[in-house]
């Protein structure tokens, strides 16, 4: 096992992970940028190094200065939770290459999956459904006009190196074709550097689904249940819950068993989720694979009662699982909210700023995962969220309660934040009677 | 009392770490990573090589090995290696050279500071030598100077094409004389080689000096430098220590080189393989034409009744395509080549070679802007002797490969100014017309709108002269007639119809051989009505010049001219 | 509550009561040492603090720190009070100080020696990538505040010119 893992992350996802080691007696760096000297997880992790200043590019996601705190430390694993550099085949390879160990999957995995061409090709031959369209990424309009006559109307057009719902565009016929794929290879092509374009059918009003996977380095592969993440604004998830209302145990088993075949198809190790659209008619697509730790997984610990952070430890330690399929049990029903600075009167624009006052709720069947602090400054560098709000409870409508109780126990003060906009869908009675799709937020806007 | 004290930190077993081997503890193994000169950046060394060797942060080029850099350029396992047991000279007896040559083999796994061979670039064989400058700064000492001689020997043999990259220090000082004296050897093999009719291209890279650009590295057919590179005679510190001043920013860099007619592209890492493959290619001739795709067209002739003055009015307008235009739409794999290797690049004419059905083609022609910054760029088409100088180069380098001539000609005149005298403008024009009578390949002149005085002759002595309907061709502008004869450049209109400049006129005269015709408003949209039945007679022209006898050619231009006036 | 990370006599309660008393007494240099651990401090602006225990193996990043914590304990106890012309060149990266070009050399510069602008004052090894720390100034070295392969970070101050 190792002694001592460096957390290339901030905010409460490093939070989680020093917990996670610390109840390993693993000791802990932590690494900041300047104005995170005060950030909460630079001072609970046993040992905080500054790398550099507040531009990402010059601290969480510059490899150079990781990796050189890293060895300097004298860590011996960098875990580097979601975002940042965590999808970085280049930083994972660079990990291996100065034998550090990344607590994820390897290089050459994370490569792979990057690249939705190739990934989706490998998923057709390993039998789980994907969308019709394009296996081939094209940069013209002509080439584009092609692959959407094979697809088939309504298309999506995006970026082949795409992700957060940029370089996205949606062509509902011909006409309008030329228009949407100009728009979404420019919106490419500043975000990623690349205007290579996918085509594919765009499926409608579909559910997106979810299924966390933990591989070890031996081939043995499991699957935690499925994610529920239709409640999504611009493609950003807000409320998460398991299991999916909408599924019946042989769907459930469907999808869950396709995930698994997703996942050895690509020789997976680590812990990773399968993401799949789910078409009102019972049909599902695979969409892609996160080679991470996701945001939402605690509502997956809830229902499994899986450590997963731990779990991504030990495989990346050489720990065989310690468990089959057979021996996890899905109980109860657990739903996350995200709580973000962020102002939903002015189009959900950060509101960075000093947290004069916060108040956490808890009780039986409360989880909060978060990083603030009453007098903490939000530095308005980094993404908006400040905290998790996870609930379990025997049954959806219980949680769906619990949720909203603790909810309304939350209290931050200095900066705006979501949670009355949260509670609102809590209490909308489409989400209550799961009448929820990845349109419910366009469709309830109004309100 | 601050949060980061109050906290309890991680309880751990105070059982020793089992001893991990040295090997398997976390490290940067060395050269994992690589630092960027010009901007300090580290960079994965892995990634570094994917980008052959540039900066992925700032751009900047690394010098590169000579085994990379033929591993980039020639095709995987067509290289063979030649002249690698030439053994060590020491003409001067310099102490401790034998021992330092020794000490570089060993370090750097190259016998000299240049690797020759042959191989193949995307399917084309040619040679190619690299130079590297971990030996010794790559200094041309009697081995270097020896390998390059052979190659060119050889090459001349084997009817090959050479393409060095160069990359040197200079002279070789412990050879002392004898470095000297490579200079004039490998030199001599070049002129050898060109005389055969071979291609040379050099490729400049970080740095070129001294003895080496005063010798093989300025002797290509074709010069390509790698942006940013250092080249130049003197070092910049000698220079400026001679001379007292500070040099200005980017002073012999391969861009200033390119401004001053040096060099006749400077080519990115990425595509220089490509680059150098398209130029093989373009000098391959394999006999393949093909024809089929250059249709007759039929021309509707109908009554043009324009007078003079509206038609210089006409192919002076703001609209009317110039001649990027219809190279793009005749040569659509036009490459240009830049300068006139004597001071300067100038964009009024632009000149370079391309396939024509098959055929490849030298094409020079005047050009104009489409918009004023352009025709700043390319001072309204009127050239300056540089540009004459360019085109002359671009001719006799024809003439070497046997290609025909395409000229273009849109001028209002050649430039009128005080650096242009300076630097000799009659003579460039006189010089130009006296090669031109004599050159031994096909030339053929289009008139596409403005042919001026001089200015246009200088690319218009050929084989035949083609015009555009609504084109002129005069000795001076019509306002310059009316003001010389009459006082009253207001007059011009008048003079127009009196100085016979028209199409039809020219053709009357025996001054063209063919008028094109024009729609009624030529623009953009409809340029292709034009350049279809240039295509068209074009084909003509290339398919009766497959074979030429370049003598009685020009005994047919010197009739041409023969024949005009008295 | 004793760090058992430092390894030092003082705890950490102790050690805090210390570097306010330091800081509040407006001293300009301060010296501790006890066994094999030594600790100096200089209240100036921008702060300036080092911490070193010999026998310290790269891998006890704790001693950073800390010394971090007392940095800014020490900034904050400065306030705004004017510096005394002092200018602190700081770390640009995470890595290890060298104060010499190699194993044997002489130091690049040591305390009292007049530098110019552009001298190479140290290196910062980060991943076996030598990066030279230059002088931003001219001035005389008035302190250096990192031992000899002691591990820095980002934004740490190396040395004091005046």
């Amino acid at each position: 096992m190792f002694k001592k893992v460096l957390i290339a992350n901030r905010g409460e996802i490093a939070v989680r992970i020093i917990r996670a080691c610390r109840e390993m007696g693993i000791e802990t760096v932590a690494v900041c940028s300047e104005p995170d000297r005060n950030a909460l997880h630079a001072m609970l992790a046993d040992h905080t190094i500054c790398i550099g200043p507040a531009q990402s590019s010059e601290s969480y996601l510059n490899i150079g200065r990781i990796i050189s705190a890293t060895i300097t430390s004298g860590a011996d694993a960098i875990h580097p939770g979601f975002g940042f550099l965590s999808e970085d085949s280049k930083f994972a390879r660079i990990c291996e290459r100065c034998n550090i160990a990344f607590i994820g999957p390897t290089s050459d995995m994370i490569a792979a999956s990057g690249n939705k061409a190739q990934a989706k090709k490998t998923m057709m031959d390993a039998g789980v459904p994907t969308i019709p369209g394009s296996a081939v990424a094209v940069n013209t309009v002509k080439e584009g006009l092609e692959l959407a006559d094979i697809a088939t109307y309504p298309v999506m057009i995006k970026a082949s190196l795409g992700g957060g719902g940029k370089g996205m565009r949606v062509a509902r016929s011909k006409d309008v074709f030329e228009q949407a794929f100009l728009t979404a290879q420019t919106e490419a092509k500043n975000a990623f550097g690349d205007d290579m374009m996918y085509i594919e059918h765009y499926v409608e009003h579909p559910k997106h689904i979810e299924v966390q996977i933990l591989a070890d380095k031996f081939g043995n592969v499991v699957h935690l249940g499925e994610r529920d993440c239709s409640i999504q604004r611009n493609h950003q998830k807000l409320i998460e819950e398991t299991p999916c209302a909408a599924l019946s145990e042989e769907l459930r088993k469907e999808i869950c068993e396709a995930a698994v075949r997703a996942a050895k198809a690509v020789n997976y190790e680590n812990a990773g989720t399968v993401e799949f659209l789910l078409e009102p008619s019972g049909k599902f697509y695979f969409m892609e694979m996160n080679t991470r730790i996701q945001v939402e997984h605690p509502i997956t610990e809830w229902v499994t009662g899986i450590d997963l952070i731990k779990e991504q430890i030990r495989i990346a330690a050489g720990e065989p699982l310690s468990f089959t399929q057979d021996d996890i049990k899905i109980t109860g029903h657990s739903i996350e909210v995200r709580i973000n600075a962020e102002d939903p009167e002015h189009k959900f624009r950060p509101c960075p700023g000093k947290i004069e006052m916060a108040y956490l709720p808890g009780g039986k069947g409360v989880r909060v995962d978060s990083a603030v602090y009453s007098g903490l400054e939000i530095p308005p560098y980094y993404d908006s969220m400040l905290a998790k709000l996870s609930v379990w409870a025997k049954d959806r409508e219980e949680a769906i309660r619990k949720a909203r109780t603790a909810l309304g126990e939350v209290i931050i003060t200095g900066v705006k934040t979501n949670v009355d906009y949260q509670y609102g869908i809590l209490s909308e009675p489409d989400f209550i009677e799961g009448k929820t799709d990845i349109d419910f937020i366009e469709k309830h806007s109004h309100k | 009392m601050e949060l980061r004290y109050l906290f309890k930190k991680t309880q751990t077993d105070d059982i020793e770490p089992e001893k991990k081997a040295a090997s398997e503890a976390p490290q940067t193994p060395q050269g994992l990573f690589q630092k960027c000169d010009a901007c300090g950046q580290t960079i994965f060394a892995e990634e570094l090589r994917k980008d052959l060797f540039v900066c992925p942060t700032c751009g900047n080029y690394f010098r590169m090995f000579a085994s990379t850099r033929i591993a980039d350029i020639i095709d995987k396992g067509t290289f063979e290696e030649w002249d690698t047991d030439i053994g060590e000279t020491n003409p001067l007896n310099t102490p401790g050279y034998e021992d330092k040559i020794r000490r570089l083999q060993d370090k750097t796994e190259l016998d000299e500071a240049i690797v020759t061979g042959k191989g193949l670039i995307n399917g084309h064989p040619s040679c190619i030598g690299v130079m590297d400058c971990r030996f010794m700064m790559a200094s041309m000492g009697s081995v270097v100077g020896e390998k390059i001689t052979r190659m060119f020997e050889r090459a001349t043999d084997e009817g090959l094409p050479v393409i060095i990259f160069t990359a040197s220090g200079g002279a070789r000082m412990q050879e002392g004389i004898v470095s000297l004296m490579q200079m004039a050897k490998t030199s001599a093999a070049i002129k050898r080689h060109s005389d055969k009719g071979l291609l040379y291209i050099t490729v400049l890279t970080d740095p070129t000096t001294g003895g080496v650009t005063a010798s093989f590295a300025m002797l290509g057919d074709i010069i390509l430098a790698e942006p940013g590179a250092l080249i130049g005679f003197a070092g910049p510190r000698v220079i400026e220590q001679t001379i007292g001043q500070k040099l200005p920013e980017g002073f012999q860099r391969s861009e200033f080189l390119l401004e001053h007619g040096f060099v006749d592209a400077v080519v990115a890492r990425k595509g220089m393989k490509k680059y150098i493959s398209n130029i093989l290619k373009l000098h391959e001739n394999n006999g393949e034409y093909s024809f089929d795709g250059v249709k007759a067209k039929k021309k509707t002739a109908r009554k043009n009744k324009l007078s003079a003055w509206d038609k210089v009015m006409i192919s002076r307008g703001k609209d009317r395509p110039v001649a990027q235009d219809y190279i793009k739409s005749l040569f659509p794999d036009f490459v240009e080549f830049h300068g006139d290797r004597f001071v300067k690049d100038d964009q009024a004419i632009m000149g370079g070679i391309a396939t024509f059905a098959g055929r490849a083609v030298t094409v020079i022609a005047e050009s104009k802007g489409h918009d004023t910054k352009q025709n700043v760029e390319r001072n309204f088409g009127m050239p300056s002797p540089d540009g004459y100088r360019k085109a002359l180069r671009l001719m006799k380098q024809a003439e070497k490969f046997g290609r025909p001539v395409i000229c273009l000609i849109d001028t209002p005149g050649a430039y009128c100014g005080l650096e242009a005298e300076e630097r000799g403008q009659g003579e460039a024009i006189a010089r130009n017309l006296y090669e031109l009578s004599s050159l031994k390949v096909p030339v053929l002149s289009i008139i596409i709108s403005e042919a001026g005085s001089g200015g246009a002759l200088a690319l218009g002595v050929s084989d035949k002269v083609w015009m555009l309907e609504n084109a002129i061709y005069a000795i001076l502008s019509p306002e310059g007639y009316a003001s010389i004869l009459w006082k009253d450049s207001k007059r011009a209109p008048e003079a127009a119809a009196e100085m016979k400049l028209t199409a039809e006129d020219m053709l009357s005269l025996g001054i063209v051989e063919k008028v094109i015709t024009e729609p009624e408003e030529l623009t953009h949209a409809n340029l292709s009505e034009v350049t279809d039945q240039i295509a068209s007679d074009l084909a003509g022209f290339i398919k009766d010049n497959l074979e030429f006898d370049g003598d009685a050619l020009c005994e047919e231009r010197y009739n041409r001219y023969r024949k005009y006036g008295a | 509550m004793a760090d058992k990370n430092l390894k030092t006599g003082l705890t950490l309660e102790e050690m805090t009561a210390l570097i306010k008393a330091v800081s509040e007494s407006n001293l300009d240099s301060f010296d501790y040492k006890e066994g094999d651990f030594s600790l100096s401090l200089h209240a100036s602006k921008g702060f300036v603090q080092q911490v070193s225990t010999p026998a310290m193996n790269v891998a006890s990043m704790s001693v950073p720190d800390i010394s971090q914590a007392m940095a800014q304990a020490a900034e904050a106890a400065s306030g705004d009070e004017d510096d005394d012309n002092a200018f602190i060149i700081k770390s640009p990266l995470v890595g290890t100080f060298y104060a010499a070009p190699a194993q044997d050399s002489a130091p690049f510069v040591k305390i009292g020696d007049r530098v110019k602008k552009g001298q190479t004052l140290a290196i910062v090894e980060a991943m076996k990538m030598m990066n030279e720390i230059e002088s931003d100034c001219d001035g005389v070295i008035s302190d250096i505040l990192v031992a000899n392969g002691e591990a820095v970070e980002f934004g740490q101050p190396l040395f004091k010119i005046s």
